[in-house]
């Protein structure tokens, strides 16, 4: 009868064994040896030791008291700055948009206006220029050409002026 | 006595006007626990009175932010180890003093009258404790002495239980061949 339900149970559940850590048996076998030497060191029924004043624990009690209340009276009182962190968070942006505007207006009034090589007029640009630099150019551009001009300085300066506009000068220079 | 809930000990720390209730209650509870396990681990009694005042010196400026999140006991006792590590570090700095020399100084003060009373049994088997490595010992101690749970001992130290179940074989093996090298018969 017993026979019966046990192949019946096994049957139904395939005699399925409970659950066992990884390397249980191993460790057992280790913890069940220390707990035997640990049981034969306790036998020994060892007695005596270390040395405590008398009343000593009393003291200590009072010792560590008193100390937590000098700790006490020493800690300064804290008072927080910000008591909320949304505090915090608007203090920290605005003053980034202090020194954000600060810097912005500083760059405005230190900042030069020059005015763009090309605004200038070529009369004024012209008039900065030396002749010699001048003629120096033309002369550069006239190296290909087969004709020269002879002549003294004067007549190579109205030769210059005869023959290039003022925007060809400034632009080549 | 009735031994107060550490529930009911953070709760009343809490309040300013229970502070002081609470923290009587916590010394009466943990100071003696806390003093053996210093005091076996540096010896002295002197140098454990000064570490077991700083550990509960600690306790009181940071129970306020303790944050539950391991046991009371356990929090207490991690402070004792970390001052009890750093004291015997600083010690072997300031002597300039490799560690098993350190630990067989501590050795040589046992048999001080003033330090230990105990019989020759009890000396050997201190003597032997401090022949094992300071985590080892500090491990030995806590499950042997304390009778802590591997799960405690892991919370204290952060090392794993099956590293602790490891190391504290190794000691329990190492202190048998020492007690039965000195004629001491199990």
């Amino acid at each position: 009868m017993d026979n019966e339900i046990e192949d019946n149970l096994k049957g139904r559940f395939g005699g399925a064994d409970f659950a066992v850590p990884d390397n249980y048996f191993e460790q057992l076998n280790q913890d069940i040896q220390t707990r035997v030497a640990v049981e034969r060191l306790k036998a020994l029924q060892i007695s005596g030791g270390f040395i405590v004043p008398e009343h000593y624990f009393e003291q200590l009690h009072t010792k560590i008291t008193s100390r937590t209340q000098e700790t006490a009276v020493q800690q300064p009182k804290v008072i927080r700055l910000w008591q909320s962190d949304i505090m915090k968070y608007a203090t920290a942006a605005c003053f980034i948009l202090v020194v954000a505007l600060g810097l912005y207006i500083n760059n405005q009034q230190t900042t030069p206006v020059a005015p763009a090589a090309p605004e200038l007029s070529y009369e004024q640009i012209l008039f900065e220029l030396n002749e010699d630099e001048i003629i120096d150019v033309v002369n550069d551009e006239q190296m290909l050409n087969t004709s020269t001009v002879a002549g003294n300085e004067e007549e190579l300066e109205e030769y210059i002026l005869n023959n290039y506009s003022q925007t060809d000068i400034v632009t080549n220079l | 006595m009735k031994q107060v809930e550490d529930a009911e000990i953070i709760e009343k720390f809490s309040q300013e006007k229970t502070r002081n209730e609470a923290f009587n209650l916590l010394l009466n509870k943990y100071q003696q626990k806390i003093y053996w396990h210093v005091r076996r681990l540096v010896i002295d009694h002197d140098d454990t009175d000064d570490l077991v005042q700083d550990v509960f010196i600690k306790v009181w400026k940071n129970l306020e932010k303790f944050r539950n999140d391991s046991q009371l006991y356990t929090w207490i006792y991690r402070i004792a180890t970390n001052e009890s590590i750093t004291f015997l570090n600083k010690k072997k700095l300031k002597n300039n003093t490799p560690l098993d020399e350190v630990s067989a100084e501590l050795a040589e003060s046992l048999v001080e009258p003033s330090y230990f009373n105990g019989d020759k049994a009890a000396l050997k088997l201190q003597q032997a404790i401090l022949t094992l490595p300071e985590k080892q010992r500090i491990v030995f101690n806590m499950k042997y002495y304390d009778d802590l749970k591997y799960e405690e001992i892991s919370a204290v130290l952060g090392t794993s239980v099956g590293a602790l179940k490891a190391s504290f074989h190794i000691a329990v093996k190492k202190i048998e061949t020492f007690m039965l090298n000195e004629d001491i018969s199990f």
